[in-house]
C-alpha cells in the first residue's frame, strides 16, 4: 500500500478510485457543531479561527481519553455534511475524509473543485486512534469532540473514493 | 421483598459500560476476515478485526461514537433497591462515571436544536419491564447514530405482508449502505403500534430472539440485490444477522421497525 504525505496533494490527486492509500500528516476534524459555527462567522464577515486552505478535512470527533494512550477517533457520516459542501469548497479544502456515500451533486460539487473524497473505516476507532501521534484541539474548544482537532496521523488507511479524474467508488 | 443496594447497581453497570466501549461480549470470537471475502472487502474486514483486537489490548474504545447508553431493564415484583427513589438515577449516575472518567466521548446533547452536550453522556435510555420473581437484570447497549439515522418505522397496509416487510427492510437497507458502518445487525419489529414496534425492533436486537423464520429467510434470500458488503463498498457482506419479533396488532394496521445496528455491536448485561 502506497504512504502518501498530505501535504502532497499532486501525489494524492493520482490516486485511483477504489484504492486504498495510506496517508501521513497532519489532518483536522470538523462535523457537524463546529461546521455550523464556521458557517455562522463566515456569514457574519467575522474572522475564522482556523484557516482550511489547502487542508485534508476528517469529519470526525475523537474521543478524549488520547492524553493517556486510551484514544479512539474514526470517521462521521459524511451526507450530514452535505450542506456545508460549499463552504469548505470555499475555504479551500483539498480533501475531505468521512464514510459512507454522497448523493450527485455532492460528488459533482466536489469534482467542479478538485476536492477529493476519501473514506475511512467506518467503526475502526480504535485502529485509527492508535496512528494517531498527537492531538490539538485548534478551536471551539468548548463544543468538546465537535471541536476542530489537529491530529498527526501515520499509516491511516483511507479508500480512494472520489479521485482526481472525477473518478468515483462508493 | 429483597432489596438490592442502590451503589451495587451503579458499581456493576459503570463497569459494564467500560466493558462494553472496549470488550463487549457480544463481539468476543467475532472474526471479520471470512475466508470467502476477497479482494478490498477482505482487507477492511481485516481492519475490523485489527479494530477489536486494539480497543481489547489497549482498552481503546471500539468506536469513537460510544453512543447512548440504552437500558432495558427486567425487574421482578419482588425486588425493590436503596439509594434513590427509582432506578433512572442510579442509571445516569453510572454512566456519568464510566463515560467521565472512563475517556469514553460524551455524544448527548440536551435539546435537540440548541445542541448543548449534557456533559457526561445522560440521560440513558431506559425501558422497564416488570416481571415475576425477584431478579433484576439489566441489559445494555451502546448505539451510535450512525446505525441509528439509517433506521426506520412505517405503518404499512395489512395487505402487504411479509413481502411488504421484506421490500421494506431492504430499501432501508439500500438508502443506508455504507453510511451506518454495516455489515449490519438488522432487528426488525412487526405489529404493535406505532411506538411499540421500535421497540419491538430493539429488543431483537437486545435479546437475540427471532419470531418469524419465515420472514428472516424471505429477506435474507434477497440481500445480494443490495449490491455492497464490508463497509458499504462492492461485496457480499451487507448483513451479519438478521432477527424478528412480532407482536398482536391493530385489524388496520402492520407497523414495521427497523432498526440497524453497526457491525460494532457493543451488548452486555448484569444481573443484581
Amino acid at each position: 500500500m502506497n504512504t502518501i504525505a498530505c501535504t502532497d496533494i499532486a501525489k494524492l490527486r493520482s490516486v485511483p478510485a477504489g484504492t486504498l492509500t495510506a496517508l501521513e500528516g497532519d489532518i483536522l476534524t470538523l462535523r457537524d457543531r463546529s461546521l455550523a459555527r464556521l458557517a455562522e462567522l463566515k456569514k457574519n464577515g467575522e474572522p475564522l479561527p482556523v484557516d482550511l486552505t489547502g487542508r485534508i478535512i476528517f469529519f470526525a470527533g475523537p474521543t478524549p481519553g488520547f492524553a493517556d494512550g486510551h484514544g479512539s477517533v474514526g470517521p462521521t457520516t459524511s451526507r450530514r455534511m452535505t450542506a456545508y459542501l460549499p463552504l469548505l469548497a470555499d475555504l479551500g479544502v483539498v480533501a475531505l475524509i468521512g464514510k459512507g456515500p454522497l448523493d450527485k451533486a455532492a460528488l459533482d460539487l466536489l469534482a467542479a473543485h478538485r476536492i477529493l473524497y476519501l473514506q475511512a473505516a467506518g467503526g475502526a476507532g480504535a485502529f485509527y486512534g492508535k496512528r494517531i501521534t498527537s492531538i490539538k484541539s485548534v478551536a471551539f474548544q468548548e463544543l468538546g469532540s465537535e471541536g476542530v482537532f489537529e491530529l498527526t496521523v501515520y499509516d491511516f488507511i483511507v479508500m480512494m473514493s472520489l479521485d482526481g479524474r472525477g473518478a468515483a467508488y462508493l | 421483598m429483597r432489596i438490592v443496594d442502590g451503589e451495587a447497581i451503579v458499581s456493576a453497570l459503570e463497569r459494564l459500560l467500560r466493558e462494553i466501549n472496549t470488550d463487549p461480549p457480544s463481539l468476543r470470537g467475532v472474526t471479520f476476515c471470512d475466508p470467502a471475502l476477497t479482494g478490498v472487502e477482505r482487507e477492511l474486514a481485516c481492519i475490523l478485526d485489527e479494530n477489536l483486537r486494539i480497543a481489547r489490548e489497549e482498552q481503546r474504545p471500539l468506536c469513537q461514537d460510544c453512543g447512548m447508553v440504552h437500558i432495558y431493564i427486567r425487574k421482578g415484583k419482588f425486588v425493590s433497591f436503596s439509594g434513590a427513589s427509582t432506578l433512572q438515577p442510579l442509571i445516569d449516575e453510572a454512566v456519568r462515571r464510566a463515560y467521565k472518567e472512563g475517556g469514553l466521548r460524551l455524544s448527548t446533547v440536551a435539546d435537540p436544536f440548541e445542541r448543548k452536550n449534557t456533559g457526561d453522556n445522560t440521560p440513558a435510555l431506559v425501558h422497564i419491564e416488570e416481571i415475576d420473581g425477584a431478579d433484576l437484570e439489566l441489559t445494555v447497549m451502546v448505539k451510535g447514530g450512525g446505525s441509528e439515522n439509517v433506521s426506520r418505522v412505517a405503518m404499512l397496509a395489512p395487505s402487504a405482508g411479509r413481502a411488504g416487510v421484506a421490500d421494506l427492510v431492504l430499501s432501508v437497507l439500500r438508502d443506508a449502505g455504507g453510511a451506518g458502518c454495516p455489515p449490519y445487525i438488522v432487528g426488525v419489529g412487526v405489529g404493535g403500534s406505532f411506538d411499540t414496534v421500535a421497540l419491538r425492533a430493539k429488543e431483537a436486537l437486545l435479546f437475540d430472539s427471532d419470531d418469524d423464520p419465515e420472514l428472516r429467510e424471505l429477506i435474507t434470500a434477497r440481500l445480494p440485490e443490495l449490491g455492497y458488503g464490508i463497509l458499504g463498498f462492492p461485496g457480499v457482506k451487507p448483513v451479519s444477522a438478521l432477527r424478528a419479533r412480532k407482536a398482536p396488532t391493530h385489524i388496520s394496521m402492520l407497523p414495521v421497525a427497523v432498526l440497524l445496528n453497526c457491525h460494532s455491536f457493543r451488548r452486555g448485561s448484569v444481573s443484581l
